[in-house]
């Protein structure tokens, strides 16, 4: 039985549509990741989880309760909106204290449960301080704390990390996801970064317009996206427009062989790290030849762009192999049929983001 | 500080929130005056000059568009200073869009435009009327990871084909990467290596700029006889630091490899896209981190280094050391 | 007491809605309708109305009225703007020695009830420039009653215009000026609109301090409000005076809401050109321009604004000292408890619809009510008050005290101005402050108890005092309902028709401190916030 179930949730704005007939299943101890553009409706969908925007039409049903009706203050779901949201008249003790003493806990039962959570994320020796004296990271912690302390095992968080330094936002991350899978939690995480919801997803549910384009483990969006805008918002992809038939799509000069049976004008995808370079004499079975027209290094992978038959590919590669490459050279590059993903062409119309990218190119 | 900037350079100014980025910014730009020292502009010092003589352009980290200009005339605004007519401003405007290929809403208002358009309102109208210099304050930190990567190709292409001196701030090392000729990582208020990527990268001078630019796990230990030994007696590879001392091994995760050497167990196994990043703990107790290509089932690995760097146990103790202070 | 039973209650969506309609009704009830009752009264004595109209000399009193009025409010407002503007540049952005002095110093005039004012003002213009010329007399108090109020605004504007704006202009190459004109003043375009609204308003419906200046200089003319407090002072022939009183409140009441309300249109669509930057605009971005305006100002603000404020207390010489006077402190008692009854109504029902308002889901609803609650701002109260006291003596013939009475009409103009400060308290409140304390599991009641009140508290006090300060000074209303009132205002405006100078000078003197102390609790307060 899934944990967290949305049927058919369609909530509106005036007369925008925010979510459109959203249909998700969530297991019991995943940590989902609900990622997309801005604006695509992801911190709406976590407030309607929690209650706070009403629903045009669509259940929301917890651990197999409807909870549709029911007001937020009695669902029990941990919620971290943007931006942390912590009480700013309150200390750290006061704002994570908060939840349990609204449910009515007993005393001496809030201050166990205070006093665990805040040694849990490193701040009991802060618990006197207001949040304007924390730094983004530890208010994040408090953040957390807060949400955890209440009792709740589904927790929504909506961008806890876009606040902070890029530095500090790679390390909380996986700390995050620890401590979930330590304490058994079931977690939403909102995020328009994909690096983000690639490193740490059980399962990614891709939003864009009020809609779930796709969902997949990190593993099945990456290697096989059956969207063309996952193939674009998901990793970095190179797009062209061609012509395929019989396993094999023509893009200007170059042909490629590809595992899709789609025939006819499609949008080929092709992911910046499944073009594979090859240094150096011999050539390979399906090996091309291709000119590197620019390099730029950025540390443990480096990004190059080539010139294969008049067509410009980019390619992502580790940097220890292809160490001593210079501008002007020419290199073999092989592309997996796997990899060549094809899409029809009349999906290009839906994505203006990915036909500026081909425009671009 | 010292810094010098050569003509045409794009150079990345990095470091962690508070570090003096921005005051550094201002300084150039004349917002705010340096307690000591100078600062000059074609061997000429600019010092005391209010920010409208200096003729240096600006991008604001939240773009600072005015709200109550629509795009043109917030494009146009440095040419109208200067006493071009609206007429002339124009012509200027549109010759820079169709060169650098924008196609800008040019009668909206700032919040009728997408994020994009209010980036390409505020890169011309900080260019357009000839400034040589640009300074870029955080420029993308505000937008989509995604749109941001598309943006900062765009930046670039425009300063180098207007042979702009650019001094770009920002605390994503990945973009500063992506942008600049030279980085200049910068903490508490000064610079601690100035360099192109690749220096920074493989020749860092301490272990902050070793985990700022690129990522590392650290090792502590001492030199024996020659050889670098951590905790658990576990010998790594041969050192030329003076026996005894107290020494970080910095290493890269792509630069842990699988196989034998220190056992360990993986703690936390994530997938990176074509990449899988692994937080291996160690049988001494210290965590590293290795990304690779490979998959492994297995939770019981052994690791060893293909290479390392060497440092000098710091003063404040290696936590404080590599922390955003 | 445990109120976790009741507050539990708060879940419930119904009884949410059955409150909220109670508030409104209240809103409506006792806030809007008694000032609109006036135009149902008019159009029930349709068949009187020739024996006003017919009157020349009325008609001929209440033209001169309403064109004195309108020609000192527009020139009060241009002046105060003209004069205030560099004034509230030099306290946003200057540092100098004695800036936090001047700064509490320029409020000043909005310590003293109005009636006290105008006292001290006229006094200072007759004894230093002999000023006995009617319109000039009045201008000069308006000018000084409204320049805390403009500044204030200004001030508030200008420092929302983000400095990010302005650094900007500067490194594009504007030199301050061109900055200020072309970036700054556009941006605070809609606040400086509020001020000068504000300023006319408050010009237009000013009632006591302009009687006793018109008194003191001893002319006949009389503006508009003060033309309706004599003509509701008439004891005979009260029918057709009340009538008059009547149809002349209508004209004040919808000429300055069109007035108003076209002004705010027109100055909102006018764009300031930004077509041409001249040369020139960098030489008087520099000194001796800079500090020409600079001066001007301050000495305006010295001048012709605080020295006349205080010039009674500044010249108790030529007071002779006779006592004190004897019914004062009965009038600051009946002032008090009528200011503290309407204050604690305000709370009470004002605090909800500012909720209702400010979280209000349906934009319809709440440009609605937010245009309903501003209305008792700009229309003069003495109009206002004119109206209540018809609703209340002759539609609802409850047989209400005085007070209470005055209180009603109190009610109708200072509600707006709790109102306002909670609403914008509410709105600087990030709501996702709410949400979170809800999903935590505090009910609607709990989560404004512990969270929103205590976040909003600094707006509720601001706008306590506002509302307190504002009923204690108002003499328009109050005589409007009952002329025979007897309220600190009022006192002094008879004291004044009587000659009794020193004794109005020693009143006026108390008023002062006591004001000043209130008025300091305020910013202190406003500081908090």
């Amino acid at each position: 039985m899934p944990r967290v179930e949305l049927k058919g949730v369609t909530v509106r704005y005036g007369r925008k549509i925010a979510l459109d007939n959203i249909d998700i299943k969530i297991k019991s101890g995943d940590y989902a990741i609900v990622a997309g553009p801005t604006g695509a409706g992801k911190t709406t969908l976590l407030k309607a989880i929690c209650g706070l925007v009403p629903l045009v039409k669509g259940r929301i049903i917890v651990n197999g309760e409807d909870i549709t009706e029911v007001p937020p203050e009695k669902r029990g779901i941990g919620y971290l909106p943007q931006g942390y949201a912590l009480f700013p008249h309150l200390d750290v003790w006061g704002n994570v204290t908060f939840g349990p003493t609204s449910r009515g806990w007993d005393k001496s039962d809030v201050e166990v449960i205070a006093r665990r959570i805040l040694n849990m994320v490193g701040l009991i020796e802060r618990a006197d301080a207001y949040p304007h004296e924390l730094s983004g990271g530890m208010a994040q912690r408090v953040a957390l704390g807060r949400a955890i302390a209440s009792g709740a095992d589904l927790i929504l968080l909506d961008e806890p990390l876009s606040a902070l330094d890029v530095m500090l936002r790679m390390i909380l991350r996986y700390e995050i996801k620890k401590m979930a899978k330590a304490l058994n939690l079931t977690v939403i995480h909102v995020t328009h970064d994909q690096e983000e919801a690639m490193s740490i997803g059980d399962r990614i549910f891709l939003l864009r317009k009020g809609r779930v384009l796709e969902e997949g483990s990190p593993e099945e969006l990456f290697k096989s996206p059956e969207n063309p805008f996952t193939a674009y918002f998901i990793g970095e992809s190179n797009f062209f427009i061609g012509y395929a038939d019989n396993g094999v799509v023509r893009i200007d000069d170059l042909e490629l062989r590809s595992t899709s049976r789609l025939r006819g004008e499609v949008l080929v995808a092709i992911r910046t790290r499944r073009v594979k370079i090859f240094m150096g004499k011999g050539e390979t079975l399906n090996s091309i030849r291709a000119r590197v027209e620019e390099i730029r290094f950025f540390g443990k992978v480096t990004k190059l762009l080539l010139n294969v038959n008049g067509l410009r590919i980019i390619s992502e590669m580790p940097t220890l192999k292809i160490r001593g490459l210079k501008q002007g050279e020419i290199v073999f590059i092989s592309i997996d049929p796997m990899d060549v993903l094809l899409y029809e062409l009349e999906t290009l119309e839906e994505y203006p983001e990915i036909k500026e990218v081909i425009m671009n190119s | 500080m010292n810094l010098l900037i050569r003509d045409g350079e794009y150079l990345a100014v990095i470091g962690p929130s508070g570090c003096g980025k921005s005051t550094l910014l201002k300084i150039i730009s004349g917002i705010l005056e340096p307690d000591e020292g100078d600062v000059l502009v074609d061997g000429k010092s600019i010092l005391g000059k209010p920010p409208e003589e200096r003729n240096i352009g600006f991008i604001f980290q939240d773009l600072a568009l005015f709200p109550h200009m629509n795009g043109f005339e917030n494009a146009g605004y440095g040419l109208k200073v200067r006493g071009l007519s609206e007429k002339e401003a124009y012509q200027r405007i549109l010759e820079f869009a169709k060169e650098f290929g924008f196609d800008i809403g040019f009668n909206k208002l700032p919040d009728e435009m997408s994020s994009g358009e209010q980036q390409q309102v505020a890169l011309l109208r900080a260019i357009a009327y000839g400034a040589k210099i640009l300074l870029l304050d955080e420029p993308l930190s505000a937008i989509d990871r995604k749109v941001s990567e598309e943006a900062r190709e765009k930046l670039r292409k425009i300063v180098k084909s207007k042979d702009l001196t650019a001094i770009h701030v920002t605390h994503n090392q990945e973009e500063a990467m992506a942008v600049a000729d030279r980085i200049a990582v910068m903490r508490k208020g000064r610079f601690i290596q100035v360099g192109t990527p690749e220096e920074l990268y493989y020749q860092p001078n301490t272990p902050f700029v070793m985990t700022f630019v690129g990522d590392a796990s650290f090792l502590v230990g001492r030199t024996e006889r020659g050889r670098v030994v951590v905790r658990g007696g576990y010998e790594i590879g041969s050192s030329n630091l003076p026996e005894g001392e107290l020494l970080v091994v910095g290493i890269r995760p792509e630069n842990v490899i699988f196989g034998k050497g220190i056992p360990g167990k993986i703690r936390l196994k994530s997938y990176l896209g074509a990449l899988v990043r692994y937080e291996i703990e160690l049988a001494n107790g210290d965590v590293i981190i290795a990304i690779t290509e490979e998959e492994f089932e297995e939770k019981e690995v052994k690791v060893w280094f293909s290479d390392y760097k060497l440092f000098r146990y710091p003063e404040e103790g290696l936590s404080e050391a590599i922390s955003p202070g | 007491m445990d109120i976790g039973p009741i507050e539990e209650l708060s879940s419930n969506r119904i009884l949410r809605t059955a409150w909220y309609s109670i508030v409104v009704g209240f809103f409506l009830l006792f806030v809007l309708i008694p000032p609109i009752y006036l135009f149902a009264y008019l159009a029930g004595s349709f068949d009187k109305l020739p024996l006003v109209l017919n009157n020349p000399e009325i008609v001929k009193d209440m033209k001169s009225a309403m064109s004195l009025s309108y020609a000192i409010a527009a020139t009060v407002t241009l002046i105060d703007l003209i004069a205030a503007l560099p004034m509230a540049w030099i306290l946003l952005k200057k540092e100098f020695r004695l800036k936090r002095f001047l700064d509490t110093l320029l409020d000043l005039p909005m310590a003293l009830p109005t009636s006290a004012l105008g006292f001290s003002v006229a006094m200072f213009w007759l004894k230093v420039a002999n000023l006995r010329s009617a319109f000039w007399a009045v201008v000069a108090l308006h000018v000084a009653m409204s320049y805390p109020y403009m500044l204030r605004t200004l001030i508030a504007s200008l420092k929302a215009v983000k400095s990010q704006y302005e650094i900007a202009a500067r490194t594009l190459g504007a030199h301050p000026f061109t900055v200020a004109r072309t970036v700054t003043l556009p941006i605070a375009k809609p606040g400086i609109i509020a001020g000068c609204i504000l300023c006319f308003a408050k010009s237009l419906s000013e009632t006591g301090g302009t009687a006793v200046t018109l008194s003191i200089i001893g002319v006949l003319e009389r503006t508009g409000p003060v033309l309706i407090k004599t003509w509701k002072s008439i004891t005979e022939q009260t029918e057709v005076f009340i009538l008059a009183g009547g149809i002349l409140s209508a004209i004040l009441i919808i000429s300055s809401l069109v007035a108003l309300y076209s002004f705010k249109v027109l100055a909102s669509r006018w764009k300031i050109p930004i077509k041409r930057i001249w040369p020139w605009e960098k030489r008087i971005s520099r000194k001796p321009f800079t500090s020409i305006r600079d001066f001007f100002s301050v000495f305006f603000s010295i001048f012709v604004v605080l020295i006349p404020s205080i010039f009674i207390a500044l010249f108790p010489l030529w007071l002779k000292v006779e006592g004190l006077p004897s019914g004062l402190f009965s009038a600051i008692w009946n002032s008090v408890l009528i200011a503290s009854i309407t204050t604690v109504i305000n709370l009470i029902t004002g605090v909800p619809l500012s909720i209702l308002i400010a979280r209000s889901r349906s934009s319809v609803i709440t440009s609605i009510l937010d245009a309903l609650v501003n209305i008792p701002l700009i229309v003069p109260t003495t109009a206002l008050g004119f109206s209540i006291s018809l609703f209340w003596s002759r539609g609802v013939a409850l047989g209400l005290s005085d007070l209470t009475v005055i209180s009603l009409a109190h009610i109708s103009f200072t509600q707006p101005l709790l109102v306002r400060n909670v609403i914008a308290s509410l709105e600087q409140l990030d709501p996702s402050l709410e949400d979170t304390a809800r999903t935590l599991g505090a009910n609607p009641l709990e989560t404004f108890r512990k969270i929103t009140f205590p976040l909003i508290s600094p707006g509720i006090v601001a706008g306590t005092i506002l509302s307190f300060t504002r009923s204690l000074g108002e003499t328009g209303a109050t005589i409007s309902v009952v002329p025979i009132a007897h309220t600190a205002p009022v006192y002094i405006v008879e004291l004044v028709s009587k000659r009794a100078y020193s004794v109005a000078g020693i009143s006026c003197i108390i008023l002062l401190l006591i004001s000043g102390i209130l008025l300091y609790a305020l910013k202190r307060t406003g500081r908090g916030s």
